[in-house]
């Protein structure tokens, strides 16, 4: 009999927990996005010598999350942009990268399993390094040396503060043109599909 | 009767110390094992996992290289090596260099990056293999941790001559050419063999064949002497092998051309004191050289070249006391020195290991097939210091012909020379740098006053020195022998710590890694295997065998029970939770394996025939077990998320069928028609190790001359 009523109070106690979760959230739902094909300096082509890319702008490629649009190069040292991509390389609008506040924490799980974003934790672009890890399964992908392929890392989901403190949870799910389900290397590299769920009321609901 | 009582004079000369057992007069018919106890032990009373194969299987198998004799057996298959140099076998779910090649009991070398060729060994002068499942390091030290194969050579019981020829698919010619000498109790055995292939290319496509043409000489030689309690024997090898390849370098087609030398000596010294002492002394050296050039396709640009010199000698002295009539201790003291120099190791100093070693068992039999076997054996070596392996096993009598026997022991593998002194640089591939750990902290040292090193990934300086990969394993099995039927069904589970992996510790300027080797993984290998072997007939023997193998990274099933492993949903490559059981496990290992064999081989008839069918499941190729270049490599990867799971891509399973059909009708030929691999089985794009179809022929002309038939031996050996 204790034990029921027990089991009985944690249900109810459960309920209410998350019935406050609900409505201590925010006020308006997030919008979810997916972007396909964001060009991420992908060149002219290949070396075939040393799989190299080849004509290469070394230029970052900026997005914004609440436009969901690319934002021009010549907007680098504004808070236009929140994330910027070259290559593998995956920058911030915060420290060393940009006059913004952005930042980024790297969480293994599902992107609904994020429902709230942190407040605190957020890590920017300093002198000691990226926030997001460079290298293959220290960031955001795998590199598979056999096949030559970059798999972005399955349920590597990136929690962001954009560059004017709002929240985003996104997961890249291709680096390749037009994302497809098992690339080789012989398909354009550096194109970046992902998909975001960004919170633009200033809230940390993500759900 | 006669020929029954050469057979017990063959095999008591054979194995000193087995004319003791009063057994031996009912049990003489069954093969007798060497390995496990390094003196004769008939098969049945072993209290390890065992696999024997005779020569007279071997013979009616019809191959002439060790490699396909041994991917027919149960428990192995042969994979490719990591590195896509070849391939070797894997022993109950371990990879190739864990398993202890031994042939006569002594070590092969040249493990070309973890990889021995086994198809440097004819088979020709071979008497019978003999293959021990579970850890031996408890008598054999470092690499026996997944068991030992152990390769015996004939003994000349003949004043013989023996040539022979095989002419299979692929211009393939293997020339044997053996003149045997016997009297009394001295012998000797002198062979000269050649083995020349075309190779053969399953993806024309690409540059270069599959495997490419290469051409080996052998002689071997082998005398035995016997001067009253003494026995003493020298045997010696010399192999040559000249390869051609074509292989894109840094994708620049090359033409290369490869060396490989080795030779070995084994001077050994049995002295039976007295009934209660024997006394063995052996002496092994061995040297292998390995050297290649690229040079770039129509021209004398060098484009690649690489050089690997190894060599091993080792001392061992082995007493055995027969304490009574139950009980016997077998102990032994050896020194090992290795020394391996090549350019890969960044400079040309030479690179020592030495390794100092004692070792014992005690075995007490109370009746027949009722034992108990307790041994150690330490290891001092100056790299990674001292490791003790003990190992204790049973075997005991259930009911009528039913036996029980299992083990419990330690097993080890120290770091190679690769993991130790390694200095690569890949300059195409990104420039990625990979160190051993003994030239670590120099080379790290001397890249940051240069000011190559951009940051470090990892602190090394509080790193425990490397350490030996170590395993537990427990073996278990019941077994049954009758006159007409054997079988045997066996549980194993290995539980190996310490596995040493590459990992990147610093990151240079030009943003590629640094990495070096550490103790990092653990695995568990578990399954189940069984065998049914029936006599059908005096005419027909039926063997049938299965592998059931769950290799898994502990680690791993630590990061799915925690919920932090993932997959990508096929169409929306959405991240998904994956559950435990959602792992398939290690790659390259198929859960599932089966063989069929049935042999004909009629008593009074010349005619002898074989089909064998053997069988593997689905498995997973992994990270760096592609080696096919270029776009049309496997991949089972799916979601990047570094493990085998059940929704990523796998090598369907499939069977090889083989045949074979012999004749002895015009003596003194034999001749013999087979084809491997009968439906013409590939899989190029992820087993290139397997050719197709290959139809042979082998022509052999053996003259006899002595008191001893053949004959005898050959009975006593049928297959099981």
């Amino acid at each position: 009999m204790k034990q029921i009523i027990f089991i009985f109070t944690l249900l109810i106690t459960i309920s209410i927990v998350s019935c406050k979760k609900d409505s201590t959230g925010g006020s308006t739902a997030p919008i979810a996005k997916t972007i396909t094909n964001l060009a991420a300096d992908p060149g002219t082509g290949v070396d075939p010598q040393t799989g190299q890319a080849l004509g290469t702008t070394n230029r970052f490629t900026f997005f914004n999350f609440s436009t969901g649009t690319i934002v021009p190069n010549t907007d680098s040292a504004t808070t236009k942009w929140d994330i910027g991509f070259r290559g593998t390389s995956i920058i911030f609008n915060s420290g060393i990268s940009g006059p913004g506040n952005a930042g980024v924490i790297i969480q293994n799980a599902v992107l609904d399993d994020i429902t709230t974003a942190p407040t605190i934790g957020y890590i920017n672009d300093n002198a000691s390094g990226f926030a997001l890890p460079v290298g293959s399964g220290k960031g955001w992908y795998t590199y598979d040396g056999a096949a030559m392929v970059i798999r972005p890392t399955a349920g590597k989901i990136l929690i962001v503060r954009t560059a004017d403190g709002k929240y985003a949870k996104m997961e890249i799910i291709s680096y390749y043109k037009d994302a497809p389900a098992s690339p080789t290397f012989m398909i354009p590299a550096r194109y970046y599909t992902f998909r975001y769920v960004y919170q633009g009321d200033g809230s940390t609901n993500l759900k | 009767m006669k020929i029954y009582v050469i057979g017990l004079y063959l095999i008591a000369f054979a194995i000193p110390g087995i004319g003791q057992s009063d057994t031996m007069f009912t049990k003489v018919l069954e093969p007798v094992f060497v390995t496990g106890h390094r003196d004769g032990r008939r098969l049945s009373t072993l209290s390890t996992a065992a696999l024997f194969i005779p020569q007279e299987q071997i013979k009616i198998m019809g191959s002439v290289r060790l490699q396909q004799v041994l991917a027919e057996q149960n428990g192995i298959q042969i994979v490719p090596q990591v590195n896509g140099l070849g391939s070797g076998i894997q022993l109950q779910g371990f990879n190739p260099d864990y398993t202890m090649i031994l042939l006569d009991g002594e070590p092969l070398i040249g493990r070309n990056t973890g990889l021995l060729d086994l198809n440097r060994l004819s088979i020709n002068p071979i008497k019978q293999i003999e293959i021990v499942k579970g850890p031996s390091s408890s008598l054999y030290g470092s690499e026996a941790l997944a068991g030992v194969v152990n390769i015996i050579t004939q003994r000349s019981d003949d004043n013989q001559l023996k040539a022979s020829l095989k002419l299979s698919s692929h211009q393939t010619s293997d020339i044997n050419l053996s003149a045997g000498y016997a009297h009394e109790r001295d012998n000797a055995l002198f062979q000269i063999s050649r083995f020349a292939t075309n190779g053969y290319d399953l993806s024309p496509a690409s540059y270069g064949q599959t495997v490419s043409p290469h051409q080996q000489w052998s002689l071997f030689g082998k005398m035995n002497k016997a001067v009253g309690k003494h026995d003493l024997s020298l045997s010696t090898q010399y192999f040559i092998e000249d390869q051609q390849s074509q292989y894109l370098v840094n994708q620049v087609a090359t033409q290369g051309t490869g060396k490989i030398q080795n030779w070995m000596i084994n001077p050994v010294w049995k002295w039976r004191l007295n009934t209660h002492l024997h006394s063995t002394l052996r002496a092994y050296y061995t040297h292998y050289d390995a050297t290649a050039t690229y040079l770039k396709d129509q021209s004398t640009e060098l484009v690649s070249s690489d050089d690997f010199h190894q060599s091993f000698a080792r001392l061992e002295w082995n007493p055995k006391f027969m304490i009574s009539e139950h009980q016997t201790i077998l102990a032994g003291a050896g020194a090992v020195n290795e020394e391996v120099n090549t350019i890969r190791y960044g400079s040309n100093a030479p690179r020592y290991q030495y390794t100092r070693y004692a070792f014992a068992q005690y075995t007490f039999t109370r009746r027949e097939n009722q034992e108990i076997n307790a041994g150690f054996r330490y290891d001092r070596n100056n790299v990674y210091g001292g490791q003790l392996s003990p190992k204790l096993s049973f075997i005991t009598p259930l009911i009528k012909s039913i036996r029980w026997n299992g083990s419990i022991g330690t097993g080890f593998k120290s770091p190679d020379f690769r993991q130790l002194y390694l200095d690569f640089a890949n300059a195409a591939a990104g420039g990625y740098i990979v160190l051993g750990r003994e030239v670590l902290n120099d080379k790290l040292t001397l890249l940051d006053h240069q000011g190559q090193i951009g940051s470090y990934l990892k602190d090394i300086s509080h790193e425990a020195p490397i350490k030996p990969e170590r395993s537990v394993s427990l073996n278990t099995s019941v077994k049954a022998y009758t006159p007409a039927m054997n079988w045997e069904v066996g549980l194993f589970y290995n539980r190996v710590s310490e596995l040493i992996e590459t990992e990147p510790i610093a990151q240079l300027n030009s943003g590629s890694n640094i990495y070096s080797y550490f103790n990092i993984n653990m695995v568990k290998i578990q399954g189940l295997d069984a065998q049914w072997n029936w006599k059908i007939n005096d005419d027909l023997r039926l063997q049938t065998g299965y592998q059931l193998l769950y290799a898994q990274d502990l680690n791993e099933l630590k990061l799915l029970h925690d919920g932090l492993k993932f997959r990508r949903d096929p169409v929306t490559l959405a991240s998904i939770r994956l559950k435990p059981s959602d792992y398939f496990g290690l790659s390259d290992r198929s859960r599932h394996s089966a063989q069929i064999k049935l042999f004909y081989q009629p008593v009074e008839s010349p005619f002898n025939a074989s089909v064998r069918v053997q069988y593997r499941s689905r498995f997973g190729l992994g990270g760096n077990s592609g080696l096919v270049q270029g776009g049309d490599v496997f991949v089972s990867e799916r979601s990047g998320n570094d493990i085998l799971d059940k929704y990523d891509a796998f090598v369907r399973g499939y069977a090889l069928t083989h045949i074979s059909a012999g004749w002895s009708g015009f003596k003194p030929f034999d001749l013999q028609l087979g084809v491997e691999n009968l439906f013409n089985k590939t899989i190029p794009n992820a087993l290139p190790s397997l050719p197709g179809r290959i139809i042979y022929f082998n022509a052999s002309y053996s003259i006899a001359k002595g008191a001893r038939s053949s004959k005898a031996n050959l009975n006593n050996n049928k297959i099981f």
